[in-house]
This record gives structure tokens, C-alpha cells and sequence, in this order.
């Protein structure tokens, strides 16, 4: 904003809350999470103790154990491995709806953008809720299963990783539709049409410039689903059927969870580090592929 | 319009496109619709299809004090965390998006560091700071987290709504001899009511969502209602949880409908 004169006057010529005194304002909140996350990569390298949860001596062996004993390794990888597949299921079931919302819905696409903004704003247990129901033995799945000859007995997907694939996806598949029907919507149709009236057949004219200039969509919806899906505590809680465990779930049981495994913070600050690392490196990742020059065509 | 191709590769992709876009929309309608009708049940469990229609889960769910009081405790900390996080996102965002000042960029990435930090990981790194406060289980510890995670959004979505304001009105009142408070209150404040209140929508429905932090810090007293939900299905499986999905279900919708008539999801992202 440019400066203003003021008649007469010795206020300085600033719009209001432009000086960066108010800046302070968020000085409360982010000195919280500054104290929370510093607090959290200290302990993680403290030696953790029977009767006062940790004792301020300098040790790595929470990250060795992170990395060799079975069940926290175990977990990180299919944390990984799950939440890597759900990215790209969710972006294949993503994408044919949200083009079909800006390309082909006519005047259903602000109905068809409700539909699927209410199912976002559906609270997450909820969802989840429904796939615990959708998948038990004898639910609806099950017996579309069978009906379709693609099961022969009664079969309960709950404690199964496809079980939980499923509700991965469905918990992230709103925001990346959302995500994708405003990058489908940024890219210029003239553009489209241009390619089209050159000879491009209709396939042609989708890959190489309405997928290609959609990319930055499909980008930030990957990096949310993949954020949300490694650290996922919720989905492998109510549908891991108390057999498979993802590391957001492990964190919570080995922090606050009662039994052998509870109470031991030092090593689960050291599973909340790397998982930060992991989705921090896929993040960094990513927008490096996808920024590479392959798909940034001419605009 | 589109130029569409009469060769047979080009009609049969669309038809496959168009079944793609069925089905995925199912997938997407289904489980909600299931919960729904699954409240319905005169069965003693929760399945699907129902075993027979009845309203009597709702009669039950009436009296049920642990539901409610939860219900209570969110809705009042929704309205808190909103409260502040509002206050104090709308002056971040406003001297991130006006200020000229060295440390800027580092502010807006600081703000919305937050985002990119699992809920499970915040959680639980706010439990050993909490203990040692002496906050943990108290509302208070709840409420500081909530606030971390509600303030990046809304800083998020401010900054977007203040970039896209007009300055100039605020500049002609500041000619006419307006303060710079009383210019920003008067003209700019208003013209960024609604993405002011849409923001507000978001961040009210985040802490309706919110069930992970809870399970770390709140200890036995403070539970949500998302919380209470989740233990309850985890343990039970009775339609009682159903009845009070559905009732969520139906408020989250109705707020669906004021987003709606405030930003028009018909216009979202479209640059014409």
C-alpha cells in the first residue's frame, strides 16, 4: 500500500496494523509450539526411567530402538507404505470427479461442490465410524464381496491394511477433490481449446495440458494426504482391529497407553521426530519432482 | 465448449470418465448416508442394512449425560479457540500481509509452521510442557493446543481475504482525517466480513474434529466430544453413537449451507 499523506497531522502515514509491533500478537502462540517442538527433540535423546519418565542423560538409544527393535520399525514402513498408496488412490479417485465438477457438471457443479464440501466438514471419527460399520462381517462390503463372487466365506475387513487403506482414503478424499477443483478450474480453457482445434484428440489434449497445468493441485492435495495419512492415529485405532499399528498410533501407546510399552515419552518423542522427518523429506520430495521442468509447460 | 471428438477412443474415455465420476461420488455419499440410516435401527446393534426403522436410539440418546456434557464442552471451546485464534490471526495476518519490516517472511512461515506438524506429533509434545506447567488435564492445556492448531489456519485463510481487499477505500478515509484504527474498523473490517466469518466456520468445525490432541493432554476430566465418540465405538456398538453422529452430521451440513451463501462454492476457484 502506498504511503498516505495526512493533513496536519504527525500520525505516521502507515495503514493500521502495518508496523510490525503487532507481530507480537502471534508471539504467545508461536512461542507454545517453539517450546513444545525444541521440548520434544530434547527428550527424545534422554534416557527414559521407570518412576520419573525420563532422566536428563544424553543417550541415542530411543532412536536405535526406533530403528532395530521390530515392532516401531514395522510400524514407521507401513505407515509409510500406506500412506504413500493412499496418496495415489486418493488422487485417481479424485481427479475424474473433480474434472467432471468443472469441465462437465453445468449447472449441478455448485450442488456437486456442496456435496462434497459437506463431506469434508463431516468430523473425521465420524467417517471413520462409517467404514467400521460399511466394513464388518456381514456389513455392506462384505456382502458385495460375496455377491460378486470375490469371496467365498464371510470375511471381516476390519484388522486388515486394505481395511485401513480404505479409511486413509476416504479421510483425505474431499480435501483433494476441493484441492483439485481449483487447480482444474485455473487452467485457461482457451489453452484447452486451442489444442484441440490444432487436431489434439480429446486424450491428447487432457495430457498434455489440462494434467500437466492441474499439477500444483494435485501436488498440495498429495502433500496434505500424505501429512495426514503417516501420522494417521484415528484410522488404525478404530479399523486396524487392535492387530496393526501405524506410528501415530504407536506414539500415543507408548506415551500414555498403559502396559509394558506405556509411559516411556523419551522414546516416543524419538518415533514423533523421525515421523516429522519422514514428512518433512516426502514433502521436499515431491514438490522437487513436480517442480521439475517436465510439467511446467508454457502457461 | 469443448470440441468434442466423434472417434471411437475419444467417446468411450468419456463414458469411462463419466463412470468414474459416479462411482467415486457413491464412495463419497455412502458411508455418510450409512451412518445416518444406521440411527435409525430398531436392532439392539449397529448394522447395515438396518433391522427394521425405529426412532427409540434417539429417545436413549436423550438421556444420555456423558454425550452431552460433551457436546457442551466443545461447543463452548469452539467458540473460545475461534474467539482467540481470530483475534490474534487477524493482526498476524493483517502485519504479515502490510508490514514492511525486515523478519516478515519469517513471520509467515513461522505462523503457519504449525500446519505442517501432525496433530499426534503436537499432542503429544504439548504433554511433557504441560506436566511440567502443571496444566495437564486441565482445560486450559486444551485449550493453548487447540489454539495452535486453529491459529495457522486462520492465518492461512486471512491472508488470502486480506491480499484480495481494495486498499484504496481505506487510504480515502485515511485523507478525510480517520485514524488508521478507526479507517480499518470502519471500511476494511466489513469489506473482509465474510472471509473473516468463513474462516471463523473453518476453525469452529476443526475443534469439532479435533480428537487425537485430547487423548494425550486432557486427561480423565476434559473430554470432547469427538473424544467420547471415539472411545465409545472403539468399546461399544450400540446406535447411540449413530444418533449422535447423525446430529453432527446434520449441524456440520447446515454450516455447509452458510459457507455456501457466503463464498458461493459455484465461484470457487473460478478466475472468470
Amino acid at each position: 500500500m502506498s504511503a498516505v499523506p495526512v493533513r496536519g497531522s504527525r500520525r505516521p502515514d502507515l495503514p493500521f496494523a502495518a508496523s510490525p509491533a503487532f507481530a507480537l500478537a502471534s508471539l504467545p502462540v508461536l512461542a507454545f509450539f517453539a517450546v513444545f517442538i525444541g521440548w520434544l527433540a530434547v527428550i527424545s535423546v534422554f534416557k527414559p526411567s521407570v518412576f520419573a519418565v525420563y532422566t536428563a542423560n544424553f543417550t541415542l538409544e530411543n532412536y536405535i530402538k526406533v530403528f532395530t527393535s521390530r515392532i516401531y520399525y514395522e510400524a514407521l514402513l507401513r505407515s509409510i507404505w500406506l500412506s504413500a498408496l493412499s496418496t495415489v488412490f486418493t488422487v485417481l479417485i479424485a481427479y475424474p470427479i473433480a474434472y467432471h465438477i468443472c469441465r462437465r457438471a453445468g449447472h449441478l457443479k455448485g450442488a456437486y461442490i456442496a456435496i462434497v464440501a459437506s463431506v469434508f466438514l463431516v468430523t473425521f471419527v465420524i467417517k471413520i465410524y462409517a467404514w467400521q460399520i460399511l466394513l464388518e462381517r456381514a456389513g455392506l462390503v462384505d456382502r458385495l464381496l460375496q455377491l460378486l463372487g470375490l469371496t467365498q466365506g464371510p470375511t471381516r475387513l476390519i484388522g486388515t491394511e486394505t481395511g485401513i487403506l480404505i479409511g486413509l482414503v476416504y479421510a483425505s478424499l474431499p480435501y483433494m477433490i476441493l484441492s483439485l477443483i481449483t487447480a482444474v478450474e485455473k487452467v485457461p480453457r482457451d489453452v484447452e481449446h486451442a489444442a484441440a482445434v490444432s487436431g489434439a484428440p480429446p486424450l491428447t489434449v487432457f495430457r498434455t495440458v489440462t494434467l500437466p497445468l492441474s499439477m500444483p493441485g494435485i501436488v498440495t492435495g498429495a502433500l496434505f494426504t500424505f501429512a495426514l495419512n503417516v501420522a494417521a492415529f484415528i484410522v488404525p485405532a478404530l479399523l486396524g482391529g487392535g492387530t496393526i499399528t501405524m506410528a501415530g498410533l504407536l506414539i500415543q501407546r507408548v506415551s500414555v497407553g498403559v502396559g509394558t510399552a506405556g509411559g516411556n515419552w523419551p522414546l516416543a518423542a524419538a518415533l514423533s521426530v523421525v515421523l516429522l522427518a519422514i514428512s518433512a523429506l516426502f514433502s521436499l520430495g515431491l514438490v522437487r519432482v513436480f517442480s521439475s521442468r517436465r510439467w511446467r509447460l508454457a502457461a | 465448449m469443448m470440441v468434442l471428438s466423434r472417434s471411437p477412443a475419444a467417446r468411450a474415455a468419456r463414458i469411462l470418465a463419466r463412470c468414474a465420476f459416479y462411482v467415486g461420488m457413491i464412495f463419497l455419499i455412502l458411508p455418510v448416508a450409512v451412518v445416518v440410516m444406521s440411527s435409525f435401527t430398531a436392532g439392539d446393534v449397529v448394522s447395515f442394512p438396518p433391522q427394521g426403522w425405529s426412532t427409540r436410539w434417539y429417545g436413549i440418546a436423550a438421556g444420555r449425560q456423558d454425550f452431552l456434557s460433551s457436546l457442551w464442552l466443545t461447543l463452548v471451546l469452539a467458540i473460545v479457540v475461534t474467539f482467540i485464534s481470530l483475534v490474534l490471526g487477524l493482526i498476524t495476518a493483517l502485519t504479515i500481509v502490510r508490514g514492511r519490516y525486515r523478519g516478515r517472511g519469517a513471520l509467515s512461515v513461522a505462523a503457519l509452521a504449525p500446519l505442517f506438524v501432525p496433530n499426534v506429533v503436537i499432542g503429544f509434545a504439548a504433554l511433557p510442557v504441560m506436566a511440567a506447567i502443571g496444566l495437564l488435564g486441565s482445560i486450559w492445556a486444551v485449550l493453548i493446543a487447540y489454539v495452535i492448531i486453529v491459529f495457522p489456519m486462520i492465518v492461512r485463510a486471512l491472508i488470502g481475504t486480506i491480499e484480495s481487499l481494495n486498499s484504496s477505500t481505506e487510504e480515502a478515509a485515511r485523507v478525510f482525517g480517520a485514524t488508521p484504527l478507526r479507517a480499518f474498523i470502519t471500511v476494511t473490517l466489513p469489506l473482509a466480513g465474510r472471509g473473516i466469518f468463513a474462516a471463523a466456520i473453518f476453525s469452529f468445525v476443526a475443534v469439532l474434529d479435533e480428537a487425537v490432541i485430547i487423548a494425550f493432554i486432557g486427561g480423565t476430566n476434559t473430554v470432547t466430544f469427538p473424544m467420547r465418540l471415539f472411545s465409545y465405538i472403539a468399546e461399544t456398538y450400540d446406535p447411540v453413537a449413530s444418533v449422535f453422529a447423525t446430529l453432527m452430521i446434520v449441524a456440520t451440513t447446515a454450516l455447509m449451507l452458510v459457507l455456501d451463501r457466503l463464498i458461493g462454492f459455484e465461484r470457487l476457484g473460478s478466475n472468470r
